[in-house]
C-alpha cells in the first residue's frame, strides 16, 4: 500500500454533474482497480478560444493497493 | 430544505486546504467569520477553519467535519449526525523525538483534565509514517501543496487499536520534517505542510468512516523566538497544534452511511444544505461540484476578497454562483436569505423579473 500523486487533464463539461461524472470516470481508468482516490480537486482551467475543447486539470493523491 | 422547526439556514463553509488561502489559509484564521456567520446560521466547516493550534474557540452552531467526509457527505454518501461528545483517541507517530511525544501528551492530559475531553487513551505507530512533502521549494510558489506518505499501513494499524480500544473519533499526530518558510511565517503564500495532512486524515477517515483530524508535530532546535505574521501567530504559541483538534473532535458529528437506511430524523443530508460560501477562484473541489450538481442545488456565494494561488472561478465549471466581494457581505446574504429575502435583490442594479 502506498499514495502515489496523480496529474490529469479533463474536458469541461456543461454541468458540475457531467463534470464530477467525467472526473470519476478518468479516475477509474486509471486506477483501474489497482486503487483508491484518496483527495483530488481541479486545480486550473484551460480555456480554448474556438479551437479544441477546453479543460480542467486534476491533481489528486491515490492511495495504491 | 428547511425542516418546520429550523429558525437559521444551513450553511457549508469552505475554504480549500493548501491552496494559499488569503483567508483561512494560516493559522485558522478563518474562524472569526464562522463565528460571525454562526449567528444566523447553522455551519458546516472543516477544520482547517477552525483549528488554530493553540487557539481555539467552541461553536454550538457549527459542525467540524474532516475534508473527505465533507466530500461524501456533499455527495448524499454520508449523513452527519450530532452528537454530544465523541470519545477520542490519539494517534502519534513513532517518528517523533522524546520531546514532541513530551508535548503532545501533555496536551491530552490536560485537555482531559482541565477541559473534560472524553479522551480514552493514546497509542503509537509501529513504524514511521514517513511523510514526503511534494516539489516543495518555498510558499511564495503558485503550486498547491501537496504530498504523499510511506507508509500508510503503520497509520491505519495503529488507529484500528485504537478504535478496537473504544475510540469513536481519532486525532492523529505524524512527525513532519522540518520546514523553513519565511513566506509563510510572514503570512503570504502556500501553507506547505496542508496538502499532506489533509491527505493523512481522508485515509483513516475513509478507512475508518469516523471523525478524524490531523496536527502536525514538527522537530524544534529553535533557540529564539521571532514575531509572525498574526495569521500565523496561533500555530507558534505553544509546543503543539494539537489543542484546537482535540476540542473540534471532541463534538465532530458522526458519519453515517446514506445506504444503511438506519437515519434519524435529525440527520443531516446533503439535501438539507441552503448555501455554500467558497473563496471565487477555487470551486473545483468534489464537494462543491457535487452540492452544484444536485437537481435542487443550494445558492452558492463566491467571494472575490479570498484570493487562493487557483484560479478556478465557478462560470467555466456551470456552477451558478452569486459572487460578493467579501466575507461581510457574504453573512449579510445568508442573513436576508434566512429572512426570505433573495439575496441578489439587495443590490442597486436589482434585475426586472423576466418573461418566462
Amino acid at each position: 500500500m502506498r499514495t502515489h500523486f496523480v496529474e490529469m487533464d479533463i474536458t469541461l463539461a456543461a454541468t458540475p454533474a457531467q463534470l464530477l461524472e467525467a472526473v470519476e470516470r478518468a479516475f477509474q481508468e486509471r486506477l483501474d482497480g489497482q486503487g483508491e482516490v484518496l483527495r483530488w480537486a481541479i486545480t486550473a482551467l484551460n480555456i480554448n478560444q474556438g479551437q479544441g475543447p477546453s479543460t480542467a486539470t486534476v491533481q489528486a493523491v491515490m492511495l495504491m493497493l | 430544505m428547511k425542516k418546520f422547526s429550523d429558525p437559521k439556514p444551513t450553511v457549508i463553509f469552505l475554504v480549500p486546504t493548501g491552496v494559499g488561502a488569503s483567508i483561512g489559509g494560516f493559522a485558522g484564521d478563518a474562524l472569526p467569520f464562522v463565528r460571525a456567520l454562526s449567528q444566523v446560521a447553522y455551519v458546516i466547516t472543516h477544520p482547517n477553519v477552525c483549528n488554530g493550534g493553540s487557539l481555539y474557540w467552541p461553536l454550538d452552531d457549527v459542525l467540524y467535519v474532516e475534508g473527505y467526509g465533507l466530500d461524501q457527505f456533499c455527495a448524499d454518501r454520508w449523513a452527519l449526525r450530532p452528537v454530544f461528545q465523541n470519545r477520542i483517541g490519539l494517534l502519534l507517530d513513532v517518528a517523533m523525538d522524546s520531546i514532541e511525544r513530551a508535548h503532545h501528551l501533555n496536551v491530552a492530559q490536560g485537555a482531559a483534565a482541565t477541559l473534560g475531553l472524553n479522551i480514552v487513551g493514546y497509542g503509537f505507530t509501529n513504524r514511521p509514517v514517513g511523510v514526503k512533502l511534494r516539489d516543495y521549494g518555498d510558499s511564495s510558489s503558485s503550486n498547491p501543496s501537496w504530498g504523499t506518505i510511506e507508509d500508510p499501513e503503520t497509520l491505519l494499524e495503529g488507529a484500528k487499536r485504537l478504535v478496537q480500544a473504544g475510540a469513536d473519533a481519532l486525532a492523529v499526530v505524524v512527525h513532519f520534517p522540518e520546514v523553513e518558510d519565511t513566506a509563510y511565517e510572514q503570512g503570504k503564500g502556500v501553507d506547505p505542510i496542508a496538502g499532506v495532512e489533509a491527505v493523512i486524515s481522508h485515509l483513516l477517515v475513509k478507512t475508518l468512516g469516523i471523525p478524524c483530524a490531523h496536527a502536525p508535530s514538527l522537530s524544534s532546535t529553535a533557540t529564539t523566538v521571532s514575531e509572525v505574521h498574526p495569521r500565523v501567530c496561533g500555530e507558534v504559541i505553544g509546543h503543539t497544534f494539537l489543542p484546537s483538534v482535540l476540542v473540534g473532535l471532541s463534538r465532530a458529528p458522526q458519519f453515517i452511511p446514506v445506504s444503511n437506511g438506519h437515519l434519524a430524523p435529525t440527520d443531516l443530508r446533503a439535501q438539507d444544505v441552503d448555501l455554500v460560501i467558497t473563496p471565487a477562484h477555487s470551486c473545483g473541489g468534489a464537494g462543491i461540484l457535487a452540492l452544484a450538481g444536485r437537481s435542487s442545488a443550494p445558492l452558492v456565494l463566491a467571494v472575490e476578497e479570498n484570493e487562493t494561488v487557483l484560479e478556478v472561478p465557478p462560470e467555466p465549471l456551470g456552477i451558478k454562483a452569486l459572487r460578493v466581494a467579501t466575507y461581510l457581505e457574504a453573512i449579510g446574504a445568508v442573513a436576508a436569505f434566512g429572512a426570505g429575502v433573495d439575496p441578489a435583490r439587495l443590490r442597486a442594479d436589482t434585475d426586472w423579473v423576466p418573461l418566462l
